[in-house]
C-alpha cells in the first residue's frame, strides 16, 4: 500500500500538513538513538486552540516527538517554531517559558500538600509581613476550581483526591500559570468513563479559550471524540493528518497506524459461550472485608471468560487482590476445582496454577532492572532448577520459547524490561503468567496503555487460551474490551456487587447504568 | 524505537552482556595493592598481607548477613552491637556462671538469633523502617553488652574461649580459610541458586516478588535472624582475639560493613549486591588503613579518608540507580 493514500473505501478527510497560521511548526525533525531512527524528517503544524492527537503504535516516535517539543531532547536536525519563534536551544525551562507544559502519565503532584498549593506551587500569595496569605491563596484556588464545576475544596489534601481529580488539578496548575500548550500523555488511562467525560468537557472548554492541546492516547473512541485533528506517526515518520469529522472512522486510524488493514475490528465481540451447564472451575462465596468490601460471591464455569467492571472506589481492585491472597479477607470461601482453598497466598495459588497479572506494570509485575529471562523464570524457578541450582540452558530455552510465542521484540533474553516499549513489557508480563501454565488467570487491565497491535495480539491470546481451557477473570476499566472478551460481566458499585450480565444482555450502556446508578 | 511490535522475532541473543559488578572493586583493590607494593617495602610481605586477611576474616562473617539484607533492600545497623554482645555474653556465662564452652556459644548465639528474628518480625508486622528499628536495637543491644563489661570487672576470657580465634589449619588461621571457602560458595550460590535469586527480586520490587510467589515477609525475618547470627559468630571470634570485654569492640562496625558492601556493588536501594564484592570491599578498606599506618598518616586523617570513600561509593550507587 502506498503510504500516503488512504484506502479507497474511506471518506476520511486529510488535512494539509501545514496551514498559514500554525501555532506550532515542525520542519524536518530527525532524531536517532544510535542506529535507531526514532524520528525521521517529521514535518507538520498544529494550530492554536485545537486538540491535536498524536497516534501511532509504540515505537512510532510519539514520545520522542513529545520530548522534543518539551525540550527534553534536542533533535539531530530540523526546526521547531512556537508562535513564529524558532527554538534555538532545547531545554525544559525554555519550553516552559514558551508556555508549554505536560501532564504526565505518572502524575507529578505533591501528595502531602493541599489542592491550592498544588495549583500554585511556585507562586506565593504573601501579605505585607511576607508570610503566606492563605486566604488569598484559597480565593484564587477556589476561582480556579469553580471554572470546572468539580467537587474539590481548595484546602483538601492532595492524597485524598481520586486519580481523576488529581489529574484535573494538574491541568489547573498548567493553565493558572498561563501555559498555552498542554501535552496530555494518556490522561485517561487511570480514569473511568464518567471521569473521562468530565476531563473531555474541561478540554473542550479550554480549547474555546485558545489553549492548544497535544493529546496522546491509545483509546481510539476517545480520540475520535475529542480531537480536531489526528496526526499518524509510524516508524518515526509522519504519515498524514486527518481532519476529525463524521467521515473519519476507527478503521481509517487503525489502518494508517499499522500500515495495513487489520482483519476485523479491534473490539469485535467474541461469540457468546454458554457455560451454564459446565462444572464450576472457581467459586467465591461471601468474600468480605470490613469497610472495604461487602460480601461478594461469584463463580466461573469451565471454558468461560468473566469480567468485572466498576468505577474507582467500587471495590473492584480489592476483589482481585483478595482472591489471589495479596490482601487479607475477613470472611469468605474460595473453591477451585471442587476443592476448598484453605490457604490463600500467592505461592499457594501459583502451585494450584492460578496466576495473577498486575494492573500496572510500572508499579509491579515486572522486575524492570533484571533481565527478561530472570523475570520469566520467577514463577517457575522450582521447575527450572535442580536442588535450587538454576539450569541456565533450560531457562534460556524457556525464555526464548515464550518470547517467540508472544512475538516480543527484544534483542536478547537478558535485556531489561525497562528498555522495552509498553506493549512488549505487557506481553512479557503476560508470558510470565502463561509460562506457569495457568488453569486460571486473574487478569487486571490486560492492555493498559499499549498500542492497538499489541492490544489485539493480547486479546487474541486470551481468546485462544480460553479455547484451550484456561479460565479467565478480567478486571478492566476499558469497557469495550470487557464487552468484546467476556461471556459474563459482573458489575460493582460502592464496595458491593450490584449485578451481572450475560451473553446478549451485555451492553455498554447497561453496564454503565448499573455501575453509576 | 522504530520497530513494530508485530515484527517477527528473528534472532534473540543469549549472550549475557558484560557487567562489572564486583569486578570494579577487585580491580581498584588490585591497583591499591600494586601502588602500596611499589611505594613501600613493608606492605607486600607475607606477614603484613596475612595480618590484613586475618583482621578482615572476623568482619567478613558479619558482612554475610549484612549483604543479604542489603540485597533485599533492608539494613541492619545493630550488627556492631550484636558483635560486641555475643562474645561478651558468652564470656560472661563462662567467667561468672561457669558455663562450659559449647553451651556458652550455643546460648549466646541463640540470644542473637532471637533478637534478630524479633527485629525482623517488628519490621514486617508493623511495616517499620529497618534503619530506624535497628538504630534502636543498636542502642539497646549495646546497653546489654555494656552491662556484661561492667559485671566482668575487666576479667580476661577463659583460655578455651581465647583459643577460638587462634585455631589453625596447616599453619593458617582457620578464620581465614573459612572466609575464603565461604566467599567462593556463597558467591556461586548467589549467582546460581533460585533461593538467592529470589532475594534480588524482593530487593528490586517487593510487590512483584510477592505476586510471583516469593514469600518476602518470611525472607525478611529469616535474614534479620541470619544477620544477627553471622554478627554473633564474628563477634565471638573477635572477642576471643581481644581476650577481654573491651567496650570498643564492634563500635562503628555497621558503617564499616555498609561502606564495604556498597563498594562491593550492593545498593542502598536494594536489588544489588555481591558476597565477593563485600569481602573485597572489606579487604580494600583494611588495606587503605594499613597503607596509612605504613605512611604514618594521622589517625584523624584516616577517618576523614574513610568518610570520603563512603561518600564516593554512595554517590556512585545513587548515580547507577538514577540511570536505572
Amino acid at each position: 500500500m502506498e503510504p500516503n493514500s488512504v484506502n479507497g473505501k474511506s471518506k476520511a478527510k486529510i488535512a494539509p500538513a501545514f496551514q498559514n497560521d500554525d501555532f506550532i511548526e515542525m520542519h524536518g525533525i530527525t532524531k536517532a538513538y544510535g542506529i535507531v531512527e526514532a524520528l525521521n524528517e517529521v514535518s507538520f503544524g498544529i494550530r492554536k486552540g485545537e486538540v491535536h492527537t498524536l497516534l501511532g503504535e509504540n515505537g512510532a516516535g510519539k514520545s520522542t516527538l513529545v520530548k522534543v517539543i518539551m525540550g527534553e531532547e534536542t533533535p539531530d536536525s530540523g526546526r521547531l517554531l512556537i508562535d513564529g519563534h524558532e527554538i534555538e536551544s532545547y531545554s525544559t525551562e525554555n519550553s516552559y517559558g514558551m508556555g508549554i507544559s505536560m501532564v504526565h502519565q505518572e502524575l507529578a503532584v505533591f501528595e502531602n500538600l493541599t489542592v491550592a498549593e498544588n495549583i500554585f506551587p511556585s507562586r506565593y500569595f504573601t501579605n505585607k509581613f511576607g508570610a503566606i496569605d492563605w486566604s488569598a491563596l484559597k480565593e484564587r484556588a477556589k476561582e480556579s476550581i469553580e471554572i470546572f464545576d468539580i467537587d474539590i475544596k481548595p484546602f483538601q489534601k492532595m492524597d485524598s483526591l481520586t486519580l481523576a481529580q488529581q489529574q484535573i488539578v494538574e491541568i489547573l496548575r498548567c493553565i493558572s500559570d498561563n501555559q498555552r500548550i498542554i501535552l496530555l500523555d494518556e490522561p485517561t488511562s487511570g480514569l473511568n468513563n464518567i471521569e473521562t467525560e468530565k476531563l473531555m468537557a474541561i478540554i473542550d472548554k479550554l480549547r474555546t479559550e485558545g489553549i492548544t492541546f497535544i493529546y496522546i492516547s491509545h483509546r481510539i473512541n476517545e480520540v475520535l471524540e475529542i480531537s480536531d485533528k489526528i496526526t499518524i506517526l509510524r516508524d518515526g515518520k509522519y504519515i498524514r493528518t486527518f481532519v476529525n469529522d463524521e467521515n473519519l472512522t476507527e478503521d481509517d486510524l487503525v489502518n494508517s497506524m499499522v500500515g495495513r488493514e487489520l482483519s476485523g475490528s479491534l473490539y469485535s465481540k467474541k461469540a457468546f459461550y454458554d457455560a451454564s451447564g459446565n462444572p464450576v472451575l472457581f467459586k467465591v462465596e461471601g468474600l468480605e472485608k470490613k469497610n472495604a468490601l461487602d460480601p461478594v460471591g461469584f463463580e466461573l464455569q469451565e471454558g468461560e471468560i468473566i469480567g468485572f467492571f466498576g468505577l474507582e472506589g467500587s471495590g473492584l481492585n480489592k476483589v482481585s487482590r483478595m482472591i489471589y491472597g495479596l490482601e487479607g479477607k475477613d470472611a469468605g470461601e474460595i473453591t477451585f476445582k471442587n476443592e476448598k482453598l484453605t490457604k490463600i497466598t500467592p505461592q499457594e495459588m501459583i502451585r494450584k496454577k492460578i496466576l495473577y497479572l498486575n494492573n500496572n506494570r510500572k508499579q509491579a509485575g515486572l522486575l524492570m532492572n533484571s533481565g527478561a529471562a530472570d523475570n520469566m523464570m520467577l514463577p517457575r524457578m522450582d521447575d527450572l532448577s535442580v536442588m535450587t541450582i538454576l539450569k541456565n540452558n533450560a531457562i534460556a530455552d524457556y525464555a526464548e520459547k515464550y518470547i517467540r510465542l508472544f512475538s516480543i521484540v527484544i534483542p536478547s533474553i537478558f535485556e531489561k524490561p525497562r528498555n522495552l516499549s509498553g506493549g512488549n513489557q505487557q506481553k512479557l508480563m503476560f508470558s510470565m503468567c502463561t509460562g506457569a501454565e495457568p488453569e486460571l488467570m486473574i487478569v487486571n487491565e490486560p492492555t493498559r496503555g499499549i498500542d492497538v497491535g499489541a492490544k489485539s495480539e493480547i486479546h487474541k491470546f486470551i481468546l485462544q487460551a480460553s479455547d484451550n481451557g484456561t479460565g479467565f477473570i478480567i478486571f478492566s476499566s476499558d469497557l469495550p474490551e470487557l464487552v468484546g472478551l467476556c461471556d459474563r460481566i459482573y458489575i460493582m458499585k460502592n464496595k458491593a456487587l450490584v449485578g451481572d450480565l450475560q451473553g446478549d444482555a451485555i451492553d455498554e450502556e447497561a453496564i454503565l447504568a448499573m455501575a453509576c446508578a | 524505537m522504530a520497530m513494530s511490535s508485530t515484527e517477527t522475532v528473528s534472532s534473540i541473543s543469549r549472550k549475557k552482556r558484560f557487567s562489572f559488578g564486583a569486578l570494579t572493586i577487585v580491580l581498584i583493590t588490585a591497583l591499591l595493592f600494586a601502588f602500596l607494593t611499589f611505594t613501600s617495602d613493608t606492605f607486600f610481605t607475607y606477614r603484613n598481607i596475612y595480618a590484613i586477611f586475618y583482621g578482615v576474616s572476623f568482619q567478613f562473617i558479619a558482612v554475610i548477613g549484612f549483604t543479604y539484607l542489603m540485597i533485599i533492600g533492608e539494613i541492619d545497623l545493630s550488627v556492631g552491637s550484636v558483635y560486641a554482645f555475643s562474645g561478651m555474653f558468652m564470656g560472661y556465662l563462662m567467667v561468672m556462671k561457669d558455663v562450659p564452652l559449647i553451651p556458652a556459644i550455643g546460648i549466646s548465639l541463640l540470644a542473637c538469633v532471637v533478637m534478630g528474628a524479633l527485629t525482623g518480625f517488628l519490621i514486617v508486622r508493623f511495616k517499620l523502617n529497618s534503619m530506624m528499628v535497628t538504630i534502636a536495637t543498636m542502642t539497646l543491644i549495646r546497653g546489654l553488652a555494656s552491662n556484661f563489661v561492667k559485671r566482668m570487672y575487666g576479667a580476661t576470657y577463659p583460655s578455651v574461649m581465647r583459643h577460638l580465634s587462634k585455631i589453625k589449619f596447616k599453619e593458617i588461621y582457620l578464620t581465614i580459610i573459612i572466609m575464603i571457602i565461604l566467599v567462593v560458595i556463597l558467591e556461586i550460590l548467589l549467582r546460581k541458586s533460585s533461593i538467592f535469586k529470589r532475594l534480588y527480586s524482593v530487593g528490586e520490587n517487593r510487590l512483584t516478588a510477592r505476586i510471583y510467589g516469593v514469600k518476602s515477609n518470611r525472607i525478611i525475618i529469616l535474614l534479620f535472624a541470619l544477620s544477627a547470627l553471622a554478627a554473633g559468630i564474628g563477634g565471638i571470634l573477635l572477642n576471643s582475639r581481644v581476650t577481654y570485654a573491651d567496650t570498643a569492640i564492634g563500635l562503628g562496625l555497621e558503617f564499616h560493613l555498609l561502606t564495604a558492601a556498597v563498594l562491593g556493588g550492593a545498593s542502598l536501594y536494594g536489588g544489588r549486591g555481591s558476597m565477593l564484592g563485600s569481602a573485597v570491599g572489606l579487604i580494600f578498606l583494611a588495606t587503605i588503613l594499613n597503607g596509612m599506618v605504613i605512611f604514618n598518616i594521622e589517625p584523624l586523617l584516616q577517618q576523614l579518608i574513610v568518610g570520603i570513600i563512603l561518600i564516593i561509593a554512595v554517590y556512585v550507587d545513587t548515580r547507577l540507580n538514577k540511570h536505572e
